[in-house]
């Protein structure tokens, strides 16, 4: 009973002290020019890539057809909904920059034992493991939600004419939220393999290694299984109708928020075992 | 006039040497630039592996970014030698051992260029051999040894520029394998110019035939990439801060 009631207690004092944490994480992320260069980085290639296909895609409008398909590529037609609501997480080409984003902003404390001197203020390792993973998530999330703004306006250019409601109907806010839980998630996988092996470096390359070996389809053909358990696959198989995928838009949704909730699992049990080096 | 016991231009490379020299960062990439062109060549040679591709199977000669992913490893000997000081504040010792910056900075390229011409033959030369057994091509291993020098430079300056050892890698890698293709099918004019299309140009494997260079216009974009990467490195490291 006592017990009991000790650790409600302490799990009590823990909540409390979980938002003064996150915020203490949150000034860490802000406070680093790296960060913002990279997310900078990341919203102008998005913009760069929408300029260009910006004439491509007035064209896909051009060729609406009578029976409501549009031409997405040379003698390949679909949906116009459909085309142009996959229009809307065209940020998926340079989302694979964002596990970058993740490495960078985990990667800051390991640089100068700056690790310790953050242990010595917040001593309980799960909270801090907790704080670090959702300011990350937070912050993760907002870049994420200004590239789907970005791709919102550049959808809303092409369909102004046409249909000026499609980008906020109920089924656009669901491409969105598809978006946002495969950059969200594979930010983590970023942030979470540089905790886990207190370098950037290693987490920058360990989420390059995930999605080459999902752009050059090595294990597409040869391991579907596995190739469907890596987040960049999850994305390709949850939001690209193609004929090669290599799971349900189902089993892509239960990967990603797998990657989210383990791998900064994963990297919080690490935090707490080891040496605050 | 060089007094006795003054410090020599080769006292400068020899002791940037020697620093190469014992940073395990550098036998390690070394060993992953052996190891990974080695077992691609094997691969290539024998076409014992094919590559699943949206396309169907691929031959992995064929395949530029996988065959020239191992120069990746390589150049991270080139960024450590050039970014590895500043971890630390070891810079600030070597520049209060040897103040003139200018002739450091030459030391430090000069030394640099050494490892990266002399490291690159046992790195490439077994994978090229094994790949084409019955007869060795010379123009493509020249290529090819040509691509991992300049790569090198280019990683070498971009480490100086950015006083480190991340970024650089991280550039050079993210701008061939996510940047590239999301512009390969709208502006392919300036990808092919990019360092590694350019390099794919060069060592005659190019991504796709509309970023295709010819190889004397390859050769000299990557030699443009490196003197400008190296310039710009020269530059700041003799003003800036340590």
């Amino acid at each position: 009973m006592t017990a009991t009631r000790t650790t409600r207690a302490r799990t009590m004092r823990t909540m409390r002290a979980l938002p003064a944490a996150v915020h203490a994480e949150l000034i860490k992320i802000v406070t680093v020019p790296g960060v913002w260069i990279c997310a900078a980085v990341i919203v102008a290639l998005d913009v760069l890539v929408l300029t260009q296909q910006y004439p491509r895609n007035v064209e896909m409008l051009a060729s609406l057809a009578a029976d409501g398909t549009v031409e997405v590529a040379p003698g390949e037609r679909r949906p116009s909904t459909d085309a142009f609501l996959f229009l809307l997480v065209s940020a998926l080409q340079i989302a694979p920059l964002l596990p970058v984003l993740g490495a960078l902003i985990a990667g800051q404390e390991f640089r100068t034992g700056q690790i310790g001197l953050s242990v010595l203020a917040v001593p309980r390792r799960g909270l801090l493991a907790a704080a670090k993973a959702l300011a990350a998530g937070l912050f993760l999330f907002l870049v994420a939600a200004l590239l789907s703004a970005v791709d919102t306006v550049f959808v809303q250019l092409v369909v102004a004419d046409w249909e000026p409601g499609l980008p906020f109907t109920g089924e656009a806010f669901l491409w969105r939220a598809r978006f946002l839980l495969f950059a969200v998630s594979f930010g983590l996988a970023g942030f979470a393999i540089t905790v886990i092996t207190r370098s950037t470096l290693a987490g920058v390359i360990g989420t390059v290694a995930l999605t080459m070996v999902t752009m050059t389809q090595l294990l597409a053909r040869v391991a579907p299984a596995v190739d469907a358990l890596l987040p960049y696959s999850a994305a390709r198989n949850l939001m690209v109708s193609a004929d090669d995928l290599t799971a349900s838009p189902g089993h892509a949704v239960l990967v990603l928020a797998g990657w989210a909730l383990l791998a900064p699992a994963v990297a919080g049990v690490v935090l707490a075992r080891r040496d605050a080096r | 006039m060089t007094a006795r016991g003054a410090i020599r231009m080769t006292d400068l490379v020899h002791a940037e040497l020697i620093k190469i020299r014992t940073l395990p960062a550098t036998w390690l990439a070394l060993s992953a630039a052996f190891a990974a062109h080695t077992v691609l060549g094997l691969l290539a040679g024998t076409d014992a592996v094919r590559v699943g591709g949206p396309d169907g199977l691929h031959q992995i000669g064929r395949l530029g970014t996988l065959m020239l992913s191992p120069a990746y490893a390589f150049v991270a000997v080139a960024v450590f030698a050039g970014g590895g000081e500043y971890r630390g504040g070891q810079l600030r010792v070597t520049l209060a051992a040897m103040p003139r910056r200018t002739r450091l900075f030459a030391a430090k390229l000069a030394a640099a260029v050494a490892v990266a011409l002399l490291a690159a033959i046992p790195a490439v030369l077994p994978g090229h051999l094994l790949q084409h057994a019955p007869e060795p091509a010379g123009d493509r291993l020249a290529a090819l040894l040509a691509v991992h020098l300049l790569l090198s430079l280019i990683g070498y300056g971009l480490a100086v520029v950015a006083r480190g050892v991340v970024a650089p890698l991280a550039v050079l890698v993210l701008a061939a394998v996510v940047v590239a293709p999301a512009f390969r099918g709208t502006l392919p004019g300036l990808v092919s110019l990019l360092p590694h299309e350019s390099a794919l140009s060069l060592i005659g494997l190019p991504a796709a035939p509309a970023t295709a260079l010819t190889r004397p216009a390859a050769l000299l974009t990557l030699a443009v990439w490196a003197t400008a990467s190296v310039g710009a490195a020269w530059a700041l490291f003799v003003r800036r801060d340590s």
